[in-house]
């Protein structure tokens, strides 16, 4: 199916805000990224990929309150959504099935 | 203190981040800053706060620009349009002092854009332009002198051919100045190109009646402009009619004012060996050395480009160089494109017409100033109605409008405005193009008189930039304001600082035109004082007449035998007009040479101009030595060749490269030949000389009685002599005048501008005394309740008007005294009037003018009752 293939970093995206539980917004989810997969990525270009998630359907998000770190400002959380989760589900089913199809002397 | 983020990034971030995703992302910037603030240090979290912020310009952060979408809207367009009219009806004074203040300005400006419009399109219509050059002589003197000169060698045409294959076709020309022809029986002076068979190869000029190329081949043919043809021929065709000469005129073609730099009234095939009075002349001045009288211009083959063009020049340069006997300097040879002759770079020896590009400059500054000074007007007014239009905009913004819908409005009011002044402005142009033509007098070629669609065009784009420029100002700062403000009581405090942006603004204004009037008043001044010089010689009475060589014995003797007639005198050149031309002389004793003026007249001389001698004798006969000429010399000749006065009778001078010695007999006094418009005294010598090669004119005195009578026998006696001889006399007076015409030109220039600037700045002062008035109608009313009287009123009201004339006074005189000593005062050997007071009337002029003009708007307020302007309290 066209449109819910998800590239390598949508998916660390999904997973780190299923992760995150109800803490994911912005500086979470790219604090957490950095330092599980040991990247550096900016907070601009997660942006880029968290609306284009949204766009696709697999995230939701809303407005949460803002605190005095933020200047006030409010913060935005993400949820994904049955469609992200099916995403998800679909490309790891397809990681596995491969998997299984290595022949272990390969991997070794 | 609390650390904040780089604060020029958040603002940068605000600007071009979507305004919808900006809290949270700025948010989480922050929260991040924050964050790394604790663990990472101050540097380091602002380093990456900035590095964010950069990394934050991609396309699903960064805004769409909006401004253009929004202004071409058209049903808010047509809103808009709408809101301007009636605003532009509401208020009629303001509408009217912004229009005719802007009008006044775009009239000048379409002059001005004329003028380089029409420079900057000649040459376009000649074959393949792009590839059209003329070559130019490079100088570079040994003494280190370095200089351009438009013009080359006569030798130079033929040597191109041959060495440069590069060459298409090549044309060279010899323009003669001023070339004496009769016309109908009328001596006129006209310029003649004398070119060889290429010319019409390279130029391309709309044949009017014949053909041009055959007619070149044809060695007694003319080929004149359609301009000669109308003037002298008006309703007759001109084909084949002949010249006093005996050429005839085979062709016609469209005159080259306004369409090339050449410059022609005839055109004519040039003679392949010129033939020279003394057989020497040939040997100088058809040879290398001599390179002032022909240009050569030359199309190159489409594969050429004009650095190879000039690597090739520069070996035909080098052969050159060798083959002069003047080793004074070196010569190096370039191309010019053609379309950059017209606003050139400084070169000597020009051709035609052309301009300094200087000149372009100049008129730019000038369109620039004045426009400024429209504008400053508009932007006065528009802050003057301020408060009212506060609100409106205040209403417009609750009601929805975004920033750039107001700018949008605000813009769109200004355009109307200034399309409503180029309509006006347009027919002011279209009034004052004939005054404008002959104010120009030589009917100067930059000038194009009709209105073409492309120069419609030009003033159409202009008029609305104008209205982009004068209300960029105003919108922006409309734009700005918050609709609360609008609506609070206290918005004084922000209008006090844009009022004093409104008196600077003035004061700029007026220094300007301070500066214009007394430039206007010094040049007068100038102008007046050049005619009412005091010559030292008789010119009342006596008229000049241009005479064929072969008449000129006989004309004179019959000219003396007529009753009336004091004098008659054969010269060269007239006294008070000009000297005939330049020649140095030799320091005795000493290697270095000196430039003078020489003029040559005869034994009559001082009958006909009875001239003041400082010392010496009048020109008796000639004397009998032929090899010994006597002659006159001013006194800065003999400081200039350091002999002493008293020793300088009887000197004997000898002019470089000529045998024949010259006597000095006499010491003129200043003012005889001089010319007034020159910064010094010129060393002079007026040589009673022999040998008649020279071209003169013989000038006449006649007896006050009687004078018509006179010149009704003269008239006579000519026809008497010769037929064809053309009898137009023209008194020495009118001679003098017109031979300073091109001050008079400058000034008369200057006085136009000036009544315009100073028309624009009474219009802005019109405009807020207009405004204060009314503003202040219940302070006056109280006032006057008080028991202050009209004087007091307008003393009070004129106060601030009298501040910004001394601020702009003190500016003005200062750079109008440098101005003027630059040009000037530094341009005349003659005594003007004392220059403070030139400075002081200038000042006074305008001052005056000021203040009626805020008076006369005053009084009416002054006068008002008070119960009328205090009756709603």
């Amino acid at each position: 199916m066209k449109g819910t293939n998800l590239g390598e970093f949508e998916e660390i995206a999904l997973l780190t805000i299923l992760v995150l539980k109800d803490d994911a917004y912005g500086v979470s989810i790219k604090r957490e990224i950095n330092e599980q997969g040991k990247r550096n990525i900016s907070r601009g270009a997660l942006h880029t990929a968290l609306s284009r998630l949204e766009e696709k359907g697999l995230l939701t998000s809303k407005q949460g309150q803002g605190n005095e770190d933020r200047g006030g400002r409010p913060k935005r959380y993400y949820e994904v959504t049955h469609k992200g989760l099916a995403a998800l589900q679909e490309a790891k089913e397809v990681r596995d099935q491969l998997w299984s199809q290595v022949p272990a002397f390969r991997l070794q | 203190m609390r650390i904040t983020p780089p604060k020029l990034y958040t603002r940068l971030f605000k600007a071009f981040c979507k305004p919808t995703l900006y809290q949270e992302l700025q948010g989480d910037l922050e929260e991040e800053f924050n964050f790394n603030l604790k663990t990472l240090g101050e540097k380091k979290a602002k380093a990456i706060y900035r590095n964010e912020v950069l990394k934050m310009i991609r396309p699903s952060v960064i805004r769409k620009p909006k401004i253009m979408v929004n202004m071409f809207r058209t049903s808010l367009f047509q809103i808009h349009l709408k809101l301007a009219f009636r605003n532009l009806w509401r208020n009629k004074v303001f509408s009217a002092i912004n229009i005719f203040g802007l009008a006044a300005a775009i009239t000048v400006s379409m002059f001005a854009l004329n003028i380089i419009y029409t420079g900057l399109s000649v040459d376009k219509q000649h074959p393949h332009t792009e590839r059209l050059y003329r070559v130019i002589s490079k100088i570079d003197r040994t003494n280190g002198v370095k200089y351009l000169k438009a013009s080359a060698s006569p030798l130079l045409g033929d040597k191109l051919r041959e060495d440069l294959p590069e060459i298409e076709v090549l044309t060279q020309i010899r323009p003669y100045y001023s070339f004496n022809e009769v016309i109908n029986g009328n001596s006129v002076s006209l310029n003649q190109l004398s070119v060889d068979e290429n010319f019409f190869e390279v130029f391309q000029f709309k044949t009017i009646a014949g053909d041009p190329k055959a007619a070149l081949k044809d060695r007694s043919g003319y080929i004149i402009t359609d301009e000669l043809a109308k003037r002298y021929f008006p309703n007759e065709n001109p084909m084949g009619k002949s010249f006093g000469s005996g050429a005839v005129i085979s062709a016609v073609i469209e005159s080259p004012k306004g369409i090339s730099h050449l410059d022609f009234d005839i055109i004519k095939l040039r003679i392949q060996k010129p033939i020279y009075a003394n057989p020497k002349d040939y040997d100088q001045f058809e040879s290398w050395d001599f390179s002032s009288q022909d240009y050569v211009y030359l199309r190159t083959f489409a594969t050429v480009s004009q650095e190879q063009l000039d690597a090739k020049l520069g070996v035909v340069a080098k052969d050159v160089n060798l083959l002069m006997k003047e080793k004074e300097y070196t010569l190096n040879y370039q191309s010019q494109q053609i379309n950059e002759i017209m606003f050139t770079d400084e070169i000597y020896n020009p051709i035609g017409f052309n301009a300094p590009k200087e000149f372009l400059y100049i008129l730019i500054s000038l369109i620039t100033i004045l426009l400024l000074l429209a504008s400053f007007n508009y932007t006065n007014l528009s802050i003057a109605r301020a408060i009212q239009r506060t609100k409106e905009i205040g209403i417009r913004k609750v009601a929805g409008s975004t920033k750039s819908q107001i700018i949008g409005q605000i813009l769109v009011e200004t355009i109307v405005f200034s399309i409503a002044a180029t309509l006006v402005g347009y027919l002011l142009y279209q009034f004052f193009v004939p005054e404008f033509v002959a104010l120009m007098d030589t009917g100067d070629a930059l000038f194009n008189p009709n209105t073409t669609t492309p120069l419609l065009l030009v003033f159409l784009g202009f008029s609305v930039i104008v209205g982009l420029i004068a209300g960029l100002f105003p919108a922006l700062y409309f734009s700005r304001i918050s609709p609360l403000s609008a609506f609070r009581s206290n918005i004084k405090s922000k209008v006090m600082s844009l009022m004093n942006i409104r008196k600077g603004l003035v004061v700029i204004q007026l220094t300007i035109s301070m500066f214009c009037i007394m430039v206007v008043t010094a040049g007068s001044d100038l102008y007046s004082s050049i005619l009412n010089n005091n010559w030292n010689f008789e010119q009342d009475g006596v008229v000049n007449l241009e005479v064929a060589f072969k008449n000129r014995q006989l004309l004179k003797t019959r000219f003396e035998q007529v009753p009336g007639v004091v004098g008659v005198s054969a010269v060269s050149s007239l006294p008070g007009v000009r000297t005939m031309g330049m020649t140095t002389i030799k320091r005795p004793n000493s290697a270095d040479s000196v430039f003078i003026n020489f003029s040559i007249v005869d034994s009559d001389f001082n009958k006909v101009f009875k001239p003041k001698l400082f010392a010496g004798n009048n020109f008796e006969r000639l004397s009998s030595d032929s090899t010994l000429t006597e002659v006159w010399v001013n006194r800065k000749l003999l400081s200039d060749l350091r002999i002493p006065l008293d020793s300088a009778l009887g000197y004997t001078l000898s002019i470089q490269n000529n045998i024949a010695r010259y006597q000095i007999i006499g010491i003129m006094e200043d003012y005889l030949f001089d010319r007034l418009d020159a910064p010094e005294v010129k060393p002079i010598i007026v040589a009673h000389e022999k040998i008649d090669l020279y071209r003169r004119s013989l000038a006449i005195k006649i007896e006050s009685q009687n004078m018509a009578v006179t010149l009704n026998q003269l008239e006579k006696a000519t026809k008497e002599v010769d037929r064809n001889q053309a009898f137009t006399p023209i008194f020495l007076n009118d001679s003098i005048e017109e031979s300073y015409n091109g001050i008079s030109q400058i000034v008369k220039g200057f006085k136009f501008l000036s009544v315009i600037i100073i028309a624009i700045s009474l219009l802005g002062q019109l405009g807020i005394a207009l405004y204060n008035a009314e503003t202040r109608t219940k302070e006056i009313g109280i006032r006057k309740v008080l028991g202050a009287r009209v004087k007091n009123i307008i003393l009070m009201l004129l106060k601030g008007t009298l501040i910004t004339l001394t601020i702009s006074a003190f500016i003005g005189a200062p750079l109008a005294y440098l101005f003027l000593n630059e040009s000037f005062w530094s341009m005349t050997v003659v005594e003007t009037s004392f220059h403070g007071l030139v400075l002081a009337q200038g000042i006074l002029l305008l001052g005056s003018l000021v203040v009626f003009v805020v008076i006369a708007q005053t009084w009416r307020v002054a006068q008002a009752n008070p119960t009328e302007s205090l009756r709603s309290e």
